[in-house]
């Protein structure tokens, strides 16, 4: 296939490389797909930042409580560094929302009872360590962005997102709770 | 295909040429016409086309972005996949039926679908990743375009995106020495050189120009290096590659004519950078230790190209004792007293920006002129800034900067004159 990308006719060329791309694409969608379809079902409390985007539609931003951490919690490899790879253990808290238990920066073994994401150090200052998970944007239409962050901000409702964590780590949105209930569940198409 | 500046510049001679009577008036209107046939011929509706596709893929992703509601997520990536492959499919049908000017177009909208495709599954699925990566994979997939269907426009895109992506990398998220730039780059010039794409060079050196003066930024922050010292670095690392286009344009090498324009973009960054770096106020700070083994190192790959360039009869040892001493000074520059700063850079920077006048008329390197006058009027104007700013109010500033604005445009007008008087010997430069 490599060699006919080359020098093979035009027309197969050209089929090669869409497909090629097709499937660097498919891929992603396929990881995603999974993720939601087959992943641990956990539900995040979330804090929202402005909605804004310039060419992917509007936005809320989403700061979880699990993306500032005390550095007290972090188990191993206190030395962390901006944009390092880390690993946080999460277990349901008497709430219903999940809460990190364990951090750090080697591979954490799977628990009953617990999930463990993949993060990455966004920021250390001496007590804290801010992460991300890569699922702080909720895309939305113009006035669902705008009305979620209006009550995001007012804070009469408690808001929570609904979150599948693969085996190996990724996470991915799948829903939305809004004071304890499902509101809004993300379709796999 | 006629160039632009080449065209430019036959028209002035056809003129030239028929004022002296050595072109018919018939003869004239004939080649003119020519001329414009040709360019408008070649150009006119390739880059048409191509704005085309830009407006295509940006009006595919405001469209997409504006219709949330009204599609579920499989309409979406189905028309997303589709429009992507339309392009692709429009490009062989283009170029089975000969239409080679919208052909470009196609494959430029494609690669561009490309991009548009991860941004908006990334809506689609809520991915909030490490968003240079997206410009990592979008740069590959306009490489892979670039490569396998010979596309120049897919090119260019590749050329802009990874300076993109190597510039969120290092500014955005304060990766210091982002290596991973360097293959990439390599794979994108070395499709410029199976393409025969000379342009697609001017793309490569900005590139990597960009990713060196943002590195040298990077590491200066990173070591302490004052503002002075990283442009001093700055202006050494030009000259290899200012010594390279000499070499290879007298063994018309490799570089498929593009040696001019290598040496062009060289001197103005070691005219610009030599220039700026007395303006540190902290003066001349001594080096340490890694930096001056890194100028030591590049001053002697320096040497070593001045020598190539000598033995291939590029320069003259004059012209060589110059460079190399320029060189030295830029090493030396940080251990002169404080005060005496401009007093010793002035004249030595003065003097270089001279050599290059006489260099440029003697290779006849033309494009280089200018940009020595330049350099040399700006000198002239920063030492007249630095001593007479402190003793005159503002307005009488401004006023003799005025009248000494007009007289040095008059005076380095003379000089430009007498040094582009006709002479014997080619054009140099493209």
């Amino acid at each position: 296939m490599i060699s006919r990308l080359f020098s093979g006719p035009y027309a197969l060329r050209a089929f090669i490389v869409a497909v090629l791309l097709s499937a660097a694409l498919g891929w992603t969608v396929w990881d995603q797909v999974q993720i939601i379809r087959h992943g641990t079902e956990i539900v995040l409390k979330t804090r929202p930042v402005d909605p804004r985007s310039l060419f992917r539609g509007h936005y809320a931003r989403l700061n979880y409580d699990i993306s500032r951490i005390a550095r007290t919690k972090i188990s191993s490899g206190g030395k962390l560094k901006r944009r390092a790879r880390v690993f946080v253990r999460l277990k349901p808290g008497e709430d219903g929302f999940w809460q990190v238990t364990e951090v750090s920066s080697a591979r954490l073994t799977p628990a009953e009872g617990s999930v463990i994401l993949n993060a990455t150090v966004r920021s250390v200052s001496r007590k804290q360590v801010w992460l991300r998970y890569g699922i702080e944007r909720y895309f939305a239409p113009k006035q669902k962005a705008l009305g979620l962050e209006k009550k995001f901000r007012d804070r009469k409702i408690e808001v929570g997102v609904i979150v599948r964590v693969a085996k190996y780590g990724a996470a991915a949105i799948s829903g939305l709770q809004l004071e304890g209930k499902k509101v809004y569940d993300e379709p796999l198409f | 295909m006629l160039t632009w500046s080449y065209h430019k510049r036959l028209s002035r001679d056809i003129e030239r040429w028929t004022g002296k009577g050595w072109l018919l008036p018939e003869g004239r209107a004939a080649i003119l016409d020519e001329l414009r046939q040709q360019r408008r011929g070649s150009r006119l509706p390739a880059i048409i086309g191509i704005l085309g596709a830009v407006l295509l893929a940006t009006g595919a992703m405001t469209f997409m972005s504006a219709n949330w509601q009204e599609m579920s997520k499989l309409t979406r990536l189905i028309i997303l996949f589709s429009a992507m492959w339309a392009a692709f499919g429009a490009a062989v049908w283009l170029q089975r039926t000969a239409h080679d000017y919208l052909l470009e177009a196609m494959l430029l909208l494609g690669a561009g679908m490309f991009g548009v495709n991860i941004m908006l599954i990334a809506q689609i699925y809520h991915i909030d990743g490490h968003y240079p990566d997206a410009l990592f994979l979008w740069t590959v997939g306009a490489l892979v375009v670039a490569l396998a269907l010979e596309s120049r426009a897919a090119l260019a895109l590749a050329f802009v995106l990874m300076t993109i992506w190597t510039g969120a990398e290092m500014m955005s998220f304060d990766v210091r020495l982002h290596w991973p730039f360097v293959p990439v780059w390599v794979v994108g010039a070395a499709v410029i050189f199976r393409m025969k794409w000379r342009a697609g060079l001017h793309l490569a050196t900005l590139s990597l120009g960009f990713w060196g003066a943002v590195t040298m930024l990077q590491l200066a922050n990173r070591f302490n290096w004052t503002d002075g010292q990283t442009l001093a670095l700055m202006a050494l690392l030009t000259l290899p590659f200012f010594m390279l286009g000499l070499i290879r344009d007298a063994g018309k090498g490799w570089l498929m004519g593009f040696e001019p324009a290598l040496m062009r973009y060289a001197m103005l960054g070691l005219l610009t950078a030599s220039f700026l770096m007395q303006t540190d106020l902290r003066g001349s700070v001594r080096l340490d230790a890694v930096l001056f083994s890194l100028m030591l190192a590049v001053a002697a790959l320096s040497a070593y190209g001045a020598l190539s360039a000598y033995r291939s009869g590029a320069l003259k040892e004059m012209d060589m004792a110059v460079l190399l001493g320029f060189a030295a000074w830029l090493i030396l520059f940080h251990y002169v007293p404080r005060g005496l700063v401009l007093w010793v850079h002035a004249p030595i920077y003065m003097g270089f920006a001279i050599w290059l006048m006489a260099f440029a008329q003697y290779w006849a390197f033309s494009v280089l002129l200018p940009m020595a006058l330049t350099a040399f009027g700006a000198e002239v104007l920063y030492i007249y800034a630095e001593t007479m700013g402190s003793l005159l109010d503002t307005s009488l500033f401004f006023l003799v900067g005025g009248v000494l604005l007009i007289v040095l445009a008059f005076g380095l007008e003379k000089l430009r004159r007498a040094l582009s008087a006709p002479r014997s010997g080619g054009e140099g430069a493209s």
